[in-house]
């Protein structure tokens, strides 16, 4: 596991396999505590891929960080929705004329993604496909 | 103009156009390269919008409202996690297919697999998923098409279903991916129109006239009756369930063959760079209709105001919806949208499924390409979609929901390719064998979970706890395996193109 990019996988692949046997052959752990765990492995391989995906500069690390911020609020929203269903049940308060977690589900899952869209399309050509890089990918592309 | 005759012309009307979209497109397809992949020419709007109409298919826009029927919002974590996707694939794929179609020849999905593990095992693989998942998915939509144009055209199942799959093929043979993307175009336009409106007609009849009163009044009608869970954050199914739809449709987005690969036909990055937005904003106003037409149905048959569906008939639930409550000129767009979702996606899977009789196939076992490919597509085309419309109609029999079929198709794609794709074309430690490996764990995963799930009848041997899909359970056990196979392999040695393709 010599680069960041393999220790990356690698969590990956652990994470995968916790939910694994959390789904399978969790049935003895707490409701709650199963959920959460799922939840946060969920989000944390759908952060690790992101960033598996950036070629960051080492100069430009805003991005970097504003798309963790992204992820770690995805991951809070997720979170939310757990513990707004266990805390009221079906006696929920009602927001836009939803149960409070359902509005988080259809707004918030849907919608805060937007954040990542942004990003793509602010970054692109500094996070996303960096001026090095391109002329890297010209010249090959050049030569063959 | 009576109601009846003024939607039969808007319908007629749109495939028309499809069939003389494809007549142009057939001028403009000269080579197998721009039949499979225009050419390698295509900008933004016809990126963005092709990426969505083909995502948002009869399983979306048919499936959806029959699974909010059925089982509330748990089909709420099915759609809403997409928009996540699509900026996932975006970052994993759209840049790297980029990237690999500028340095080497890629026509289909396998060849860029082939390329990248330097394995012809691997394309044979990929190959095999993609044909067995076309035509699931490819039965998914005929399926859907002929419950819609057989209940509204009060015509027999299979002449519904043969008569659209004949528009298709009409356009698809001739015009290949060019005919594809600009009808994905029209039929994309239309789909978010009718969407949004009969996102207003549903709430607007759930809440008695008043749009902003319906999420309330559906929220209190569920309550009353005693079935608050629909409405709640998880649905019917529960939260394992919901997590594992949330998980398979984030993620396993960026192994939808029929979606990534249009992003090897960039022209620049300029398109690379806006057809997220447009994709992930079209996508959005399109699961309205899902999210809206399902509750609004139901609220009515909790209420009194119209009779339950039949169970096991739920996907009816948007095409009589549209008939009862959408004015006619509406209700023609609506009907006109419904089939441009179903057929945006069976021409895409037309296109990729050829592309693997016509390219692939011959490579693994021939070890050579043949000649006059394009002629060879036409025909693969044809063949494939009268082999997908006779495996819908057995299917058929067999008393499947429709999006059932659509979630498998789904997650044996997403099981198969994430691990290989998502993963593998960004991080250059996967080898050919962990790639191979975690193709074959997807497909006997998705399978045997499937029919141990279901056999023997009486006394299934197995099932999931929770109700987590089987395609969540085959994607996280392939993502293990790709990782563990590829630690546990020695690292193979790229060439210089290949390495600059991974890393840039």
């Amino acid at each position: 596991m010599s680069s960041k990019q393999d220790r990356r996988m690698a969590a990956i692949g652990s994470l995968c396999g916790i939910i694994l046997l959390l789904v399978l052959v969790g049935d003895r752990l707490s409701e709650t505590i199963k959920l959460l765990t799922v939840a946060l492995s969920l989000q944390s391989i759908a952060g690790l891929l992101i960033h598996s995906g950036l070629r960051v500069s080492k100069t430009d690390r805003l991005y970097q960080v504003s798309y963790t911020i992204c992820t770690v609020i995805s991951g809070l929203i997720l979170v939310s929705i757990i513990l707004l269903e266990q805390r009221y049940g079906a006696s929920p308060p009602k927001l836009f004329g939803m149960e409070a977690a359902t509005t988080l589900l259809v707004l918030g899952i849907t919608l805060w993604p937007f954040s990542l869209v942004t990003l793509w399309v602010l970054g692109f050509y500094r996070i996303v496909l960096p001026p090095e890089t391109r002329a890297k990918l010209e010249d090959k592309s050049a030569s063959l | 103009m009576e109601d009846r005759t003024l939607i039969l012309s808007i319908i007629g009307v749109y495939m028309l156009s499809c069939i003389a979209v494809g007549a142009w497109a057939a001028m403009r397809t000269k080579s197998v390269g721009d039949f499979f992949v225009a050419g390698k020419g295509i900008g933004t709007i016809l990126v963005g919008f092709a990426a969505f109409s083909t995502t948002m298919s009869g399983f979306g826009f048919i499936g959806g409202p029959g699974l909010v029927y059925k089982f509330g919002t748990s089909s709420f974590w099915i759609c809403c996690p997409a928009i996540l996707g699509f900026a996932i694939t975006a970052l994993l794929v759209a840049k790297r297919f980029r990237i690999f179609s500028q340095l080497f020849e890629i026509l289909t999905l396998p060849d860029a697999v082939a390329i990248r593990y330097q394995s012809e095992l691997c394309r044979f693989l990929t190959a095999l998923v993609i044909l067995l998942g076309v035509i699931a998915y490819l039965g998914t939509n005929i399926l859907a098409f002929g419950t819609v144009a057989s209940t509204f055209f009060e015509i027999d199942f299979t002449v519904a279903a043969a008569g659209g799959m004949t528009v298709v093929i009409l356009y698809a043979v001739f015009g290949g991916i060019i005919a594809g993307l600009y009808t994905d175009v029209i039929q994309g336009f239309i789909m978010t129109f009718a969407s949004v409106a009969l996102f207003w007609i549903a709430l607007s009849i759930a809440g008695e006239g008043s749009f902003l009163a319906g999420p309330g009044n559906i929220t209190q009608a569920f309550h009353d009756a005693n079935m608050a869970d629909s409405v709640g954050p998880w649905g019917v199914l529960g939260p394992m369930a919901c997590l594992g739809y949330f998980f398979l449709f984030a993620i396993g987005g960026s192994g939808q063959p029929h979606v990534i690969t249009k992003y090897f036909m960039f022209r620049d990055d300029k398109a690379v760079r806006w057809s997220l937005p447009l994709t992930a904003v079209a996508y959005t106003l399109c699961i309205l209709l899902w999210m809206s037409v399902g509750f609004a149905m139901k609220y009515l048959v909790i209420t009194g105001k119209t009779s339950a569906l039949p169970i096991g008939h739920e996907d009816n639930a948007a095409p009589l919806f549209v008939l009862n409550h959408a004015p006619a000129w509406l209700a023609g767009i609506v009907f006109a949208g419904l089939f441009a979702a179903i057929m945006s996606t069976a021409d895409s899977f037309l296109n990729i499924g050829a592309g693997v009789f016509v390219r692939d196939m011959p490579r693994v076992f021939l070890r050579r390409t043949i000649s006059n490919e394009l002629f060879w597509a036409r025909i693969a085309t044809v063949a494939l979609a009268i082999s997908a419309t006779l495996f819908a109609l057995w299917a058929r029999q067999h008393g499947d929901l429709i999006a059932i079929l659509g979630t498998f198709g789904w997650g044996l794609f997403a099981a198969a390719f994430v691990p290989v794709v998502a993963i593998g074309f960004n991080w250059k430690r996967a080898t050919w064998q962990g790639a191979a490996a975690a193709t074959i764990v997807g497909l006997v995963a998705n399978l045997g979970l499937d029919l141990v799930g279901k056999y023997p009848k009486e006394a299934p041997l197995y099932k999931i706890p929770g109700s987590v899909s089987i395609g969540a359970i085959a994607l996280l056990a392939s993502m293990v395996t790709i990782v563990l196979v590829s630690f546990l392999t020695p690292p193979q040695t790229p060439s210089k193109e290949l390495e600059t393709a991974i890393d840039c």
